[in-house]
């Protein structure tokens, strides 16, 4: 059949169930040569199952797949590798200790067993010039931008023979630059005739770089189109089933309280060479109120976050709560005191990924009288309580007697956001809250941000989502190196204006 | 659009497959992992019983005596039960501390310093208690001792980030030296004054001497069930316990909990050191009635790093376990007086505890063949 050899994938009818649980439905899936193909879907529509049931990693439980025509069936993302299909995932296989050249060239068998450094590195640059691409061979991993990490791990796969190239979320990671960057380097590769998968529930990069794009929903595929022959309001529908709210702006029906934090002149300065992490920061936030804080990521948003809950140190200046100063006192008593927060590292920090469900929804509250008594943990109670956030916020896939990185990426956050919510605390310290959840999670998650404010809670947002920050906040801080270097209602700033001060432009 | 040319052959077989998944298991049932370990043992005797042969032994005749004398008598059965004890306080010591993560190998030293604080607990008090206060008496300053022993290397660990790994090493040493000085470098107030040959420890009361009961277990073993049983529900129902879980699978996790790092370092520290120390205490009491350092140095608390490793760190997994291993401990000289060379017997001993080792893991994960080819229509 002349238009098999078209096709560089097809999967016909795959299905995946785990534990007995349906992942994947049925799929059909084809991607040409030459293509960008978009895999669009919310958390657990069973993109990444999908994607790594083609790189070998899973095994379908139904259903075949033809790579080039031929009958595929990898019995590890090894045997992938070798007929030419490679993943790039959100966490890079490279080793940190390494040259690029090294790494591009690692497990490569035609590398003979000894070689030098400046010969490794001419086959890695003759690699990249193939491929039209570029990073010096000779500096280690470490030293290496993101973006730069992910082309490198995109070179290793090249230089590997894949012809088909799979990439799971990649611009998760990367600043908008280096997302373009990306792009045109997908689009060179597609060029040169190469498949490209990529899965996203951005639905902004679909318009902007795919070609095709299949969009799955609860394990079954949807649609499967032209991007040219779709808008984005159609992707959305398709994605989520229904139709979007529309973006509701800030309502001035709610009135600020009293002031809940007060941060005065803060300053952490762990290195005096350097600069400052945070340098004379000062701002308040009022009950009722959400004070969203804008910057590129890096300028001291994290430590702020961490110096008002407790993680980290103050070097000079006064934190209070409700009036108290709070600068030198333990995470618990702040705890205690009525601070929530939801951590930007959310597998490391927020969650406790090899214990159970009952022992993640206690984190932080397990010296709280209504969970334990005395040194005992009131088990039934916390089962309970569990199985309560469990249904209210909907997490799906939890299994009794299993450690909970058995759960989805989305059904994860919202674990945290169940927990530190359910707590009802006075304050919300909320590092990225929607980062990685799809249009529909993240639109609940503010709308459950703009009800606890209506209930009195004062929060501080931190987000890289510049809508975001500007579409729920009441009050908006930018931060550039460590300060704050613009403070104003959201209603009288535009995003161009919030994007110059970002940029350290006044 | 050309199509790029993929290798058909590679794409249908990889060269490295193994046609096996390994599935977690959400839980296993008490039959299953009975039914699992039974299968673990047959085969490590199947296995053992191979080297026999080629040893020139007969493995039946090995077998039998092994079990007579780890089994076959009262005697023997108490012999087992002896070394059990110890090994039940080590394994738990050592569980508590990996399940933290921190990596503490000082129950030797431990044991120790519970082993001269509970003789010199017996030696004082002994006298003038009455026998269950004085035995209450010797445990609690045994376990203070290994508790205190466990701190010297606790607090630079909570404090500076100083490796544990090395001081709790490098303080077994400073315990056996300290007390191989009070029996053979000094006269010290444990040394038996009256013994004019070689160095021993003063005997302690007959009151703090513990008796077997039915002439097979003494108190201390029903002292080391309880504290299993403890162990296993403060992990599971307590805050500290609680708190422990959570700061051994991730730090970050802990301190965003509000979990002084500190404060539970040098607690898991001192609970480990109490369970090693009361190790100690309850072997002076039941085998050596005296400070002996060579009946004591006997590696209980090494031991009771496999024991923990194989019982997967599992409180009450350590109690079976430690009894498998005292019954090997305790058939591993008198089989050598057998005839069968002491080799064969050490590695006997290796192959059954490997192959129970192994077991677990199938108790843990579900491994099954797949099939070559996947779905077909």
């Amino acid at each position: 059949m002349p238009q098999e050899t078209e096709l560089a994938v097809r999967t016909i009818g795959i299905s995946k169930e785990f534990f007995g649980q349906s992942v994947l439905e049925d799929v059909d899936f084809d991607l040409r040569w030459g293509e960008i193909h978009a895999l669009l879907g919310e958390n657990g529509a069973g993109k990444s199952t999908l994607c790594s049931i083609l790189a070998g990693l899973y095994h379908p439980t139904r259903g075949e797949m033809m790579l080039a025509g031929a009958p595929y069936s990898p019995h590890s993302p090894h045997a992938a590798l070798e007929a030419g299909v490679g993943m790039v995932y959100q966490h890079f296989r490279l080793v940190e200790q390494m040259t690029v050249a090294e790494n591009i060239l690692l497990g490569n068998p035609d590398v003979p067993v000894r070689m030098t450094a400046s010969g490794l590195a001419d086959r890695a640059r003759e690699v990249m010039d193939r491929h039209g691409l570029w990073i010096e061979p000779t500096r280690y991993v470490a030293d290496l931008a993101v973006g730069e990490k992910q082309q490198a791990e995109i070179i290793r796969l090249l230089n590997r023979g894949v012809k088909v190239l799979i990439l799971d979320e990649p611009t998760a990671v990367l600043t908008p630059r280096e997302a373009e960057a990306l792009f045109a380097t997908l689009r060179n590769l597609a060029d040169q005739g190469q498949g490209v998968i990529l899965v996203t529930h951005k639905l902004r990069e679909v318009q902007q770089s795919a070609d095709t794009v299949t969009v799955l929903r609860s394990g079954k595929k949807v649609a499967h189109q032209g991007v040219e022959d779709t808008t984005t309001h159609d992707l959305a529908r398709l994605m989520i089933g229904e139709d979007l709210a529309p973006g509701s702006g800030v309502d001035a029906s709610h009135t600020t309280g009293d002031k809940l934090l007060e941060l005065h002149s803060v300053s952490v300065v762990s290195d005096a060479a350097t600069r400052p992490e945070l340098d004379d920061v000062s701002l308040t936030v009022r009950a009722g109120q959400i004070v969203g804080v804008a910057g590129v990521s890096g300028n001291g948003q994290r430590e702020l976050a961490e110096v008002i809950t407790g993680l980290r140190t103050t070097t000079s200046g006064t934190i209070r709560l409700r009036g108290e100063d709070i600068s030198s006192q333990t995470i618990g008593s702040r705890i205690n005191k009525g601070m929530g927060f939801v951590p930007e590292d959310r597998l490391t920090r927020g969650l406790v990924l090899g214990l159970e469900i009952e022992d993640n929804v206690l984190l932080r509250s397990q010296r709280d009288r209504e969970f334990s008594i005395g040194p005992f943990l009131r088990l039934s109670v916390i089962r309970q309580w569990a199985r309560r956030l469990i249904d209210r916020f909907d997490i799906r896939g939890v299994r009794r007697g299993l450690p909970i990185s058995v759960l989805s990426g989305g059904n994860l956050q919202r674990l945290i956001l169940a927990r530190e919510l359910s707590r009802q605390p006075a304050l919300l310290v909320a590092s990225e809250p929607t980062r990685g959840l799809d249009v529909g999670a993240a639109e609940a998650v503010r709308t459950t941000l703009k009800t606890e404010r209506g209930r009195g809670v004062g929060i501080l947002l931190f987000s890289g989502d510049l809508e975001e920050v500007l579409g729920i906040s009441d009050e908006v801080v930018v931060m550039y190196e460590g300060r704050i270097v613009a403070s104003r209602p959201a209603s009288e700033v535009d995003v161009a204006q919030v994007g110059r001060w970002m940029a350290g432009l006044t | 659009m050309t199509a790029p040319a993929v290798d058909r052959a590679a794409a249908r077989s990889g060269r490295w497959h193994i046609p096996i998944t390994v599935e977690q298991r959400a839980a296993s049932r008490f039959l299953q992992q009975l039914g699992v370990n039974l299968v673990a043992l047959v085969l490590a005797f199947g296995l053992g019983a191979i080297l026999l042969l080629m040893a020139g032994d007969n493995p039946f005749d090995v077998y039998r005596e092994m079990f007579d004398r780890a089994f076959g008598s009262s005697r023997a059965f108490r012999e087992t039960l002896r070394s059990t004890t110890p090994l039940i306080l080590t394994g738990l010591a050592v569980t508590v501390c990996f399940r933290m993560g921190l990596w503490s190998i000082g129950a030797e030293g431990q044991l120790i310093a519970g082993s001269v604080a509970g003789a010199a607990a017996a030696l004082v008090l002994g006298p003038s208690l009455p026998a269950s206060l004085a035995v209450a008496a010797v445990v609690i300053a045994a376990a203070l001792g290994g508790a205190a022993w466990a701190t010297l290397a606790s607090v630079p660990r909570a404090l500076f980030g100083t490796d544990e790994v090395v001081t709790t090493l490098m303080l077994n040493f400073v315990a056996l030296g300290i007390m191989n000085y009070l029996i053979y470098g000094s006269v010290s107030y444990w040394r038996d004054r009256t013994n004019l040959g070689f160095p021993a420890g003063k005997v302690i009361p007959e009151s703090t001497q513990l008796d077997p009961y039915f002439g097979v277990f003494d108190a201390g073993l029903i002292l080391s069930l309880a504290l299993a049983l403890i162990v296993a529900l403060a992990l599971r129902r307590t805050v500290w316990g609680y708190q422990l879980r959570v700061a051994g699978d991730s730090r970050a996790a802990a301190s965003y909990a509000g979990i002084s790092a500190t404060r539970q370092i040098i607690s898991v520290f001192a609970v480990s050191g109490a369970l090693a120390g009361i190790a100690g205490g309850t072997f002076v009491m039941s085998i050596t009635f005296a400070l002996e350092p060579r009946a004591i140095a006997v590696n209980l608390g090494f031991v009771g790093i496999v024991v923990a490793a194989v019982a997967l760190l599992k409180p009450l997994l350590v109690v079976p376990i430690a009894f498998l291993m005292g019954a090997l401990l305790s058939i591993a000289p008198s089989l050598s007086i057998f005839g069968v060379s002491p080799a064969v017997v050490i590695v006997i001993q290796g192959i059954i505890l490997l192959c129970v080792a192994g077991a677990q893991f199938f108790i843990r994960y579900r491994v099954r063949i797949t099939r070559a080819e996947v779905g077909s229509r």
